[in-house]
């Protein structure tokens, strides 16, 4: 049903064979190159009149249209911005951050606006960003790796070294550990740019990890690479062997142009599907060991206070997650009508399988469209369309990653781990659609179960 | 390669038996509900390997062949968990990328192990590996006095925090739940290493200099000593501790075993998947109350508040001290 669906969107979307069909459907169903969804549309009984029932009884526009002022005159040249920057009409478009959540803007968090992006590249000026310690300024010409401890042959590379490797690129989504966190006890904020805006997804180009472990003749028995950043926090982690072995990059691009700043120029770790905080930026230093660091970021923090009193660390994966964006507490419903639900899903274990809407808190579901491409641990996006006929909603959406797991309600994750652990908070989000009869008629409210 | 890490390999091989989920590779949409549901077949899932089904979390620490076990037995000694068995495996195999012949490049340069030292040799591992040598250090009091000088603005006077400045001493011994605010955590109840405790005080502290050449390896070394004194730690291997203790690497170490008596005890690995959900009421079906609403199938909810006394959202309270 999905694929069917998907095609039947292509039909909807692409002008040319709208055109096609409908120019063929007039002329009694002649065979065209559109005849492929042609025959679809007609076996799906398309009728005209039918089609724009929905706009009986509108008040139709009848003034004639106005010039638009944008043709009275020449437009900028080209190199006007040498670097382009997005629409001036878009500035509302901006990461944001809850002053309440951090002691200063050094050690502290921005969202990203996941109601305001589409697809599932993130633009790089509006990644969500994590800074321990300020961002630094790194000179590439003075920047260098060193990678050392459990190897043949210590080595140190400068960025020209590290570009003349072979590299891949891969579509990965980076969220913090700490996405949601604020809502263990209960909803706190209300725009998906809070609940869920502490992710991205980009392409991200660079050498293979494991290439550069061995080009050092690294051991075989060491257990563990300490990746460092060379920012005022000297960021590190332990990186598990069999995670660095496997599709970790050490990355100097990002959606096909340098990393920014805040993204950890002039380079940075990337360990799919784990959590953020493991991303290491300005790597400067890879340690290969044969026991973990224990750093704070992997003990007294990115470590999970479980309700009994016990934590857990090492806790790497980012366990399969999604969100609805639309309709979603920064949009108001206009009315009852056809709607098409919208959102981002992704795993830390691989692909994401299929996407489920709610729409009475989880008792019955509907199946998702997947509306982008499905990669391995990358946003994943979906789409479903339905008629709200007014009535009180509470939209929830379900993914389900390849390995068969499906995502949980937020009162299973609390029974299993009570209310402190902070990190790794991958419950269903609670969207309430207020009835349109009600007084707060088409408003959207994050509640929790 | 992981011949110390046998579960994994098992795990590795039950999957690739049954699954084909490995690269990157962009695929179609497809959406087969059998496939889906068919879970059995993914060794990930599987209960014998997975979850709160293989016993208490009390067996899983006792067993060093659990996969959850925190006690893994290395030649350190020191704690390790293990990759949980599937979280790799979805991938690319680490196994294959790490068999496969590897002709060097020969881009980077040849740099000798003692080239790197002072702020690039700053991990202070479990074994001592990286502290400064023995007799590097200072005595507690002066440990106190650069904590005023150079922490207590941030941290406060006694370590006890400052708003969202973090307190680094103290807090609650219980760390249960109890429904109010989260405990505060520090190297007196959850820190699980004194050298880590150390570790991060040299390499990132004070915020706005880190590694000062002010404090200097000694001075952090007495910082350390210090604010685990002040924590509670006055007896350390029997010895009694005060202002006069001149605490160096050799007594960090020892510190380092009383901090993991106390608090390493309770860290385990990464019990997760913990829930086992199904797809559940699509196509008419209609999912158990166990995930409908509240759990029980109500439609029960919490909304976002303004604390009406602090004007901040109802949760931000400050951590339970
Ligand atoms: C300018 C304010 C400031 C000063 C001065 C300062 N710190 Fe910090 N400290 C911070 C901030 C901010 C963090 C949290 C950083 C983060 O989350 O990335 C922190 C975190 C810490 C932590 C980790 C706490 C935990 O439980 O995870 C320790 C330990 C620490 N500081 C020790 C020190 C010591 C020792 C000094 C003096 C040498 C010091 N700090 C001076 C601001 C400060």
């Amino acid at each position: 049903m999905t694929d069917q669906n998907i095609e039947h969107k292509v039909a909807q979307q692409t002008p040319e064979s709208a055109t096609q069909t409908r120019r063929a459907f007039l002329k009694g169903g002649v065979a065209v190159a559109g005849g492929v969804m042609f025959s679809q549309a007609a076996s799906a009984g398309y009728d005209p009149k039918a089609a724009v029932a929905g706009y009986e009884g509108q008040k139709e526009i009848t003034d004639p249209l106005a010039r638009p002022v944008e043709r009275n005159k020449l437009g900028y040249g080209v190199r006007t911005y040498p670097y382009g920057m997005p629409s001036k009409y878009e500035d509302h478009v901006q990461r944001r951050t809850l002053d309440w959540l951090t002691p200063d803007t050094y050690a502290s968090i921005t969202m990203s606006p996941l109601h305001q992006l589409h697809g599932i590249i993130t633009p790089n000026g509006l990644h969500f960003e994590r800074y321990h310690g300020g961002m630094p300024e790194i000179d590439p010409k003075e920047h260098k790796l060193v990678i050392h401890g459990l190897v043949e042959r210590p080595l140190v590379f400068t960025m020209e070294d590290l570009k003349k490797f072979p590299a891949v690129s891969r579509i990965h989504f980076i969220e913090c550990p700490a996405n949601g966190a604020m809502e263990w006890k209960g909803v706190q904020v209300d725009s998906v740019q809070w609940t869920h805006g502490m992710m991205s997804c980009s392409e991200w180009t660079g050498v293979k990890l494991s290439t550069l472990l061995k080009e050092a003749g690294v051991d075989p028995k060491a257990s563990w690479v300490i990746p460092e950043g060379s920012d005022a926090s000297a960021m590190s982690r332990s990186i598990p062997m069999e995670i660095a072995m496997d599709d970790t990059i050490v990355a100097w691009a990002q959606n096909g142009e340098a990393l920014r700043n805040e993204q950890g120029y002039p380079i940075r770790l990337v360990p799919p599907g784990c959590e953020g905080n493991m991303w290491v930026k300005h790597l400067r230093r890879l340690y290969v060991t044969n026991e973990p660091l224990q750093h704070r970021e992997e003990t007294s923090k990115y470590s999970e206070l479980y309700g009994d009193g016990s934590a857990v660390r090492f806790s790497w994966v980012n366990e399969c997650n999604s969100v609805i964006t639309y309709p979603s507490p920064d949009f108001k419903m206009d009315g009852p009508g056809r709607y098409v639900v919208k959102g981002i899903a992704y795993s830390g274990r691989g692909k994401i399988k299929n996407v489920d809407i709610t729409m009475d808190g989880g008792r019955t579901y509907h199946e998702a469209t997947l509306t982008s491409h499905v990669l391995d641990k990358a946003w994943t996006r979906f789409e479903y369309e339905f008629d709200w006929d007014g009535s009180e909603l509470f939209l929830q959406s379900r993914a389900t990653d390849e390995t068969g797991y499906t995502q949980p309600q937020a009162p299973q994750l609390r029974e299993k781990r009570g209310t402190n652990p902070v990190y790794h908070r991958n419950a269903m989000v609670t969207w309430r659609v207020h009835a349109w009869n009600s007084d707060r008629a088409g408003v959207i409210d994050n509640v929790q179960f | 390669m992981f011949n110390s890490k046998k579960t994994m390999i098992a795990g590795l091989v039950a999957l690739a038996a049954g699954a084909t989920l490995t690269g990157c590779n962009e695929t179609a949409p497809k959406a087969s509900a059998a496939e889906a549901s068919d879970v059995s077949r993914i060794a990930y899932l599987d209960p014998a390997i997975h979850g709160d089904k293989f016993g208490t979390r009390e067996e899983k620490r006792n067993n060093p062949d659990h996969p959850y076990s925190s006690e893994v037995a290395g030649e350190t000694g020191s704690d390790q968990c293990r990759t949980p068995s599937g979280f790799t495996e979805v991938w690319d195999s680490a196994e294959k990328h790490m068999n496969s012949a590897h002709s060097t490049y020969g881009y980077g340069q040849p740099i000798s192990e003692s080239a790197i030292t002072g702020d690039w040799r700053l991990s202070a591992l479990g074994d001592g590996t990286n502290l400064p040598p023995e007799g590097v250090g200072d005595t507690i009091a002066r440990g106190e006095e650069l904590f005023q000088m150079y922490c207590a603005a941030c941290h406060g006077e006694f370590a006890e925090g400052n708003g969202h400045y973090l307190p680094l001493a103290g807090g609650p011994t219980d760390m249960t739940d109890n429904g109010g605010p989260m405990p505060v955590k520090t190297i007196s109840n959850y820190w699980p290493y004194a050298i880590s405790w150390f570790d991060y005080a040299r390499r990132a502290m004070p915020f706005f200099q880190p590694n000062h050449p002010d404090i200097g390896d000694a001075g952090y070394l007495a910082i350390t000593g210090w604010v685990a004194y002040t924590g509670g730690y006055t007896t350390i291997d029997g010895q009694e501790i005060d202002e006069d203790t001149f605490f160096d690497s050799k007594l960090l170490v020892k510190l380092n075993e009383e901090v993991k008596a106390k608090n390493n005890v309770n860290y385990f690995c990464d019990p997760r998947p913990e829930v086992h959900n199904v797809r559940c009421g699509l196509n008419g079906d209609k999912c158990p109350d166990a995930v409908v609403g509240n759990g029980k199938g109500e439609i029960k909810f919490k909304e976002a508040l303004i604390n009406p006394v602090t004007g901040l959202p109802q949760y931000n309270t400050n951590q339970r001290p």
